[in-house]
C-alpha cells in the first residue's frame, strides 16, 4: 500500500552510456504500471533501481514520501519476481516461501501461516513438499509469487514474469496476475515487451525507447492519442499505417497529399488541433491511421461526413475468422511496394482477392498527424502552442479585429504578416482587451481546453480545473507576452529559466580538520545544503570537483536587492536591461559574465546582489547532460 | 441470512479461482505432452554404437598401459625375496610380512597421523579461502577485482617451490622458534591457497544472480546469501576443491623436504619424506618391499575417496565450464 515517486532518475554505466534517463513519474497507491519497450530500453533497469538492485546515478526515489535510494531491497518494503523464477533449487516449494520469513527471525505458527495463506491464494498447496525442480514453469512462476506474496510488500515488481511460458499459458496467467492485483490491493510495477500484456493488464503504461520514457498513460489514452510514431507504431496490432505527405490549407479546406499519390480532403473544422504552421504544403508530415479505422466501402455504410473515400489495390488477403485482415497499396500500379502499403482491419464477410482495386473509407475522427522531423504528433490532444497571423504598427499587435498594446519590453519593426505563436497556456479568459466565443470546451484530465472563436481563428487556451464557461459564451482575453515568440520578428519568449556555468568546490577549514563545500558561480560560492551535499556526492563522487555543472535557477525564485555586500548566498551583478512587460517588469543581470533574468525593478547600470534559494537550485552534470540534484 | 450469503459466495469464488488454477495446469501439463511427443525421435543409432564401442576400446586398452606400474608396486608388496630388484614381474613367494612389518618395525603410523593432520588442517582452510575469494570475485564489483584477478591467476601460473627458498626464511621470521614444524607446513599448504580460485569462481558464475539478487530482497546478508543459497548449491565444487586441497599435501613431496630438511627426530616426518627416505641408497635393499605396501596403503584412502565422490569431481571441473 504505497505511492512512489521518481524525480529525474538517472541511470549511468561506466561514466558516460546512459541506460536511464531522466524518469519522472508519480505512481498511485493501487497502481498497476507497467513498463513496456523494446529490448534495451531501460525499463529492467529502471525496475531494478526501484528495487535497489542497481544503483540510482542520479535522481530521487520515494516510496511513501520516504526517499529510498540509500537502502538496502530488503528495506524498501518492496518484493520482486524474476523473468527466470529465481527459486532456490534445493529448498521445497515451502522453504523457498519461507526464507524472507525466517531470515526476519519469524516464529514458525506464523510462517507456516503465511506460506499456507499464500499458497492457497496461487493454487500451490498441493506441492508445497515438492522441489522446483518437479514443478512446471507456470507452477514455478507461482511460487516465486508466492515468495513475494508472503513478504507483504508495499509494492510488487516483476520482470517480465510470462515471457518464459507458452503463449497459450500467458494469456491465462495475465488474467491470473490481474485477479491478484485486485486481490491484494498493493502497487504492481510489472515489466514487459510484450504490448499486449501492457495493453491488458496495466492501469497506466509507461512507454520507452532507448532509456528515454515516450509516454506515460492509461492503455486506451496510448492507444487513442499517441504522442509520437514511435508509440503509435508500437501500441496497436497490427500497427498504425504511416504514410508520409504535407498538408495544405486554403481557406476551410485541408487537403492531405500522400506522397503515394493519394489526396485526402477534409475540413479545418476536423483538423483545428494541428497547428497552423504545418499546413504550407511544404513541412513534411507523417499522416497515421490505424487498421480499425479503415473500412472497406459499402453502400450500406452510413457516412457522416466523417468518413473520406480512398482506393487501394489488395496485396494479400490474411482470413482469421472473426476479422479480416488486407494488406493493400494506395499506389494502384504497385500493390507490393513498402510506400502506400496499407493493412485494413476489415469485417469478416468481406470478399477481396488480390489485385483487386477497393474502395475504402478513413475515418476523419481518428486519424494522427506526426511531424516527419521529429516524429512528434503534431494532432495533439491538447495542443501546444497557439500561431497567429497578425500585423504590428506602433506598437500594436492586431488580427482579426482584435488588437492588443505590445509591452515595452518588445520592440519590433511594424509588419502586416508577421507569425507570431505562443503556447495555449499563454491566453487566459475572463479579463483583457480581446474579445472571443467559444466555440468547443474539452475537459482532460482535470484540465479544460477552451477552442475560441476570434474571427475566422481558431484559439487554444488551457486551464487547470473545470470549465468556467460555457460553449457560445463571449468571453474577454489576454495574452501573456512573456511567452509569445516569432521567427519573423525576431521575438524568443522570456526564458524564465537560468542557466549559470559553474562547478563544485572544496576548502579545507582552518581548523584543517573538514572540508567546507561551495558551489561557484562566477566569483560567488553559494554554500550547499547537507542534502545536496549527499545527492552530489552519491551520484559523482570526488569526480565532481573536476565537472563541469550548470546550475539551473527559475527566475521568479531569485530576489534582488541593491547591492549591500552582506547578502549570504548571492550573485552580484549589474543590470543590463529591464524588460518592462506591463503586469512584471523583469531585470537582465550581468552576473560575472554571465546573463541572468529575474523580477525586479531597477535602473541600468545600478550594482544588486540577486540571492539564491540553493533549495531551488538544480544542478546539472555539463558533460553527460544528467540532473544530479 | 446476509452473511451466510456472503460466505456461500466467497466459497463459490474460492472454488472458482482454484478451478481457475487448475486449469491453467493441465493446459500446461498437455503442452508438455505435446513438446515430449515431438522430441521423441530415432537417431542414427548404428553410428552411435560403433563410435561407442572403438571408444571404449581405447579407453580400455590406454588404461592397462596406466595401470601396469601401479599393479607392479601392488604385486611387490606382497614378495617376500628381500632386495631392490627382483627378474620377476610376480613374486616367487608371497607374503603378507611386507605389511606386518610396516606397522610393527616402522614409523609409517605416526607418519600418516602427521600427514593426516596436516592435510585436514590445510584443507579446511583452503576450502574457506578458495570458496569465499571465487565467490567475490565472481559476485562483488570493486575497483581492484580486475587487477587482482589477473595478478592471483598468474602468480598461480609458477610453480609453488620456485618461492622455496624465500618462503623458508619467511617462515624462520614468523615462527623462529619451530619453523620445522606440522604448523609451518600447515601454513605452507594454505597461505596461497587462493590463487586457484578461478575453477570455483568459473562454477560460481553459472550458478544464476538472480538467485543472490532473489535472496538480498527476501533480506537475507551477503554472507546468508553465501551460506544459505550459494553453498548448498555448490556441493561438487566443495568437494573438487576438498579433494584437490587434500590431496596436495598428502602426496607433496618437495616442500616437506626442503623444510623438515635436518630434523632429526624421524618421528616429524610425514608419509612422503620417511618413504623417501627407504629409497636412499643405503635402505633401499632393506626396505623396498616395505616401501611398496606402504605405498599401496598410502593410496588407498586416496583412491576411495575419489571413486566416492568420482560424480562431484567430475561436475566440479566442468561446471564451471558449460552453462548449465
Amino acid at each position: 500500500m504505497a505511492s512512489l515517486s521518481l524525480k529525474h532518475i538517472f541511470k549511468v554505466y561506466d561514466g558516460s552510456v546512459k541506460a536511464v534517463n531522466d524518469f519522472c513519474m508519480d505512481i498511485d497507491d493501487k497502481e498497476f504500471i507497467v513498463f513496456v519497450g523494446p529490448s534495451g530500453c531501460g525499463k529492467s533497469t529502471t525496475l531494478r533501481m526501484i528495487a535497489g538492485l542497481e544503483e540510482i546515478t542520479a535522481g530521487e526515489l520515494r516510496i511513501d514520501n520516504e526517499i529510498v535510494n540509500d537502502f538496502e531491497p530488503k528495506d524498501r518494503n518492496i518484493a520482486m519476481v524474476f523473468q527466470n523464477y529465481a527459486l532456490y533449487p534445493h529448498m521445497s516449494v515451502y522453504e523457498n516461501m519461507a526464507f524472507s520469513l525466517r531470515t526476519l527471525h519469524m516464529p514458525n505458527d506464523q510462517i507456516h501461516e503465511k506460506v499456507m495463506e499464500a499458497a492457497e491464494i496461487l493454487g500451490i498447496t498441493e506441492y508445497l513438499q515438492r522441489k522446483p525442480k518437479a514443478l512446471s514453469g507456470g507452477q514455478r512462476q507461482r511460487v516465486a509469487l508466492g515468495r513475494a506474496i508472503v513478504r507483504q510488500p508495499k509494492v510488487f515488481l516483476l520482470d517480465e514474469p510470462l515471457s518464459n511460458l507458452d503463449a497459450k499459458l500467458r494469456a491465462a496467467m495475465r488474467a491470473e496476475i490481474s485477479r491478484l492485483h485486485e486481490k491484494l490491493g498493493t502497487t504492481f510495477i510489472y515489466v514487459t515487451h510484450d504490448q499486449v500484456e501492457a495493453m491488458t493488464m496495466g492501469s497506466r503504461i509507461v512507454v520507452m525507447k532507448d532509456g528515454f520514457v515516450q509516454q506515460i498513460d492509461t492503455p486506451i489514452n496510448l492507444y487513442k492519442y499517441p504522442d509520437n510514431m514511435f508509440v503509435a507504431g508500437f501500441i496497436g496490432t497490427p500497427q498504425m499505417n504511416f504514410f508520409d505527405g504535407t498538408v495544405t490549407k486554403t481557406g476551410d479546406d485541408v487537403r492531405f497529399a500522400l506522397d503515394c499519390g493519394t489526396n485526402i480532403d477534409i475540413k479545418y473544422i476536423q483538423a483545428d488541433k494541428i497547428p497552423v504552421k504545418y499546413m504550407d504544403g511544404e513541412h513534411k508530415i507523417v499522416f497515421g491511421i490505424r487498421p480499425d479505422d479503415i473500412r472497406v466501402y459499402n453502400k450500406t455504410n452510413y457516412n457522416d461526413g466523417n468518413w473520406a473515400p480512398a482506393k487501394a489495390v489488395v496485396s494479400v488477403v490474411e482470413i482469421l475468422g472473426g476479422e479480416t485482415l488486407i494488406y493493400a497499396n494506395l499506389n494502384l500500379d504497385t500493390p507490393d511496394a513498402q510506400s502506400g502499403a496499407i493493412i485494413i482491419k476489415a469485417d469478416p464477410d468481406t470478399e477481396v482477392h488480390r489485385g483487386d482495386v477497393i474502395d475504402i473509407e478513413i475515418s476523419l475522427r481518428k486519424f494522427h498527424v506526426f511531424d516527419r522531423a521529429t516524429e512528434k504528433s503534431i494532432r495533439r490532444r491538447i495542443p501546444e502552442e497557439n500561431f497567429i497571423k497578425a500585423s504590428i504598427k506602433d506598437g500594436v499587435l492586431s488580427f482579426e479585429n482584435e488588437s492588443f498594446k505590445l509591452p515595452a519590453a518588445i520592440k519590433c519593426e511594424n509588419r502586416n504578416d508577421s507569425e507570431i505563436s505562443m503556447p495555449v497556456s499563454a491566453i487566459t479568459l475572463g479579463n483583457g482587451d480581446g474579445l472571443a466565443k467559444i466555440q468547443w470546451i474539452e475537459n482532460i484530465e482535470g484540465q479544460t481546453l477552451y477552442f475560441l472563436k476570434v474571427g475566422e481563428l481558431t484559439l487554444f487556451s488551457l486551464e487547470k480545473g473545470d470549465a468556467r464557461f460555457a460553449i457560445g459564451d463571449e468571453v474577454k482575453f489576454d495574452i501573456d507576452f512573456t511567452q509569445m515568440a516569432s521567427e519573423t520578428l525576431g521575438i524568443k519568449p522570456l526564458s524564465l529559466t537560468n542557466t549559470l556555468d559553474g562547478i563544485f568546490t572544496k576548502e579545507k577549514d582552518k581548523s584543517r580538520k573538514f572540508y567546507h563545500f561551495y558551489m561557484n558561480i562566477g566569483d560567488a560560492k553559494l554554500v550547499p545544503t547537507d542534502s545536496i551535499c549527499e545527492k552530489v556526492f552519491a551520484c559523482k563522487g570526488n569526480k565532481i570537483f573536476h565537472t563541469p555543472l550548470e546550475y539551473l535557477v527559475g527566475a521568479n525564485d531569485l530576489t534582488v536587492v541593491s547591492h549591500t555586500g552582506e547578502a549570504k548566498n548571492a550573485l552580484v551583478g549589474n543590470i543590463l536591461e529591464i524588460l518592462d512587460y506591463g503586469k512584471a517588469k523583469y531585470a537582465i543581470i550581468d552576473v560575472y559574465g554571465q546573463k541572468l533574468v529575474a523580477a525586479y525593478d531597477g535602473k541600468i547600470g545600478d550594482i544588486v546582489d540577486v540571492c539564491v534559494p540553493v533549495e531551488a537550485i538544480t544542478i546539472k552534470d555539463k558533460s553527460i547532460d544528467i540532473i544530479i540534484v | 441470512m446476509s452473511t451466510q450469503n456472503k460466505n456461500k459466495k466467497t466459497v463459490d469464488q474460492r472454488t472458482q479461482e482454484l478451478t481457475n488454477w487448475k486449469k491453467i495446469d493441465q493446459m500446461e501439463a498437455e503442452i508438455e505432452k505435446s513438446k515430449k511427443k515431438k522430441k521423441r525421435r530415432g537417431g542414427m543409432r548404428f553410428r552411435r554404437i560403433f563410435g561407442d564401442t572403438v571408444g571404449q576400446i581405447s579407453l580400455t586398452v590406454l588404461s592397462i598401459i596406466w595401470i601396469i606400474p601401479l599393479f607392479y608396486l601392488f604385486v611387490q608388496s606382497f614378495r617376500k625375496e628381500p632386495g631392490a630388484w627382483s627378474p620377476t614381474f610376480f613374486p616367487q613367494e608371497w607374503t603378507l610380512d611386507n605389511y606386518k612389518r610396516l606397522f610393527t618395525e616402522t614409523k609409517f603410523l605416526q607418519w600418516c597421523g602427521n600427514t593426516l593432520l596436516i592435510a585436514v588442517c590445510s584443507c579446511i582452510i583452503t576450502a574457506i579461502f578458495v570458496l569465499s575469494v571465487a565467490y567475490v570475485f565472481s559476485r562483488m564489483k570493486f575497483k581492484a577485482r580486475k587487477p587482482m584477478m589477473n595478478v592471483m591467476l598468474i602468480l598461480g601460473m609458477f610453480p609453488g617451490f620456485m618461492s622455496m627458498s624465500a618462503v623458508y626464511f619467511l617462515l624462520k621470521i614468523l615462527l623462529p622458534n619451530n619453523y620445522q614444524s606440522h604448523i609451518s607446513l600447515i601454513i605452507v599448504y594454505s597461505a596461497g591457497a587462493a590463487l586457484s580460485y578461478y575453477i570455483a569462481k568459473g562454477f560460481f558464475d553459472t550458478v544464476p544472480k538472480s538467485l543472490d539478487e532473489a535472496a538480498r530482497i527476501d533480506g537475507a546478508s551477503r554472507f546468508r546469501t553465501f551460506y544459505k543459497i550459494i553453498l548448498p548449491l555448490s556441493k561438487s565444487i566443495i568437494i573438487y576443491t576438498i579433494l584437490t586441497s587434500f590431496i596436495a599435501p598428502w602426496c607433496d613431496y618437495i616442500f616437506v623436504s626442503y623444510i623438515m630438511a635436518g630434523v632429526p627426530d624421524t618421528g616429524m616426518y610425514t608419509v612422503s619424506l620417511g618413504m623417501y627416505k627407504w629409497l636412499e641408497r643405503e635402505m633401499i635393499q632393506q626396505y623396498f618391499t616395505t616401501f611398496c605396501a606402504a605405498a599401496v596403503i598410502v593410496a588407498t584412502p586416496i583412491t576411495g575417496l575419489f571413486m566416492w565422490l568420482q560424480k562431484y569431481y567430475v561436475e566440479g571441473v566442468t561446471g564451471g565450464a558449460v552453462k548449465g
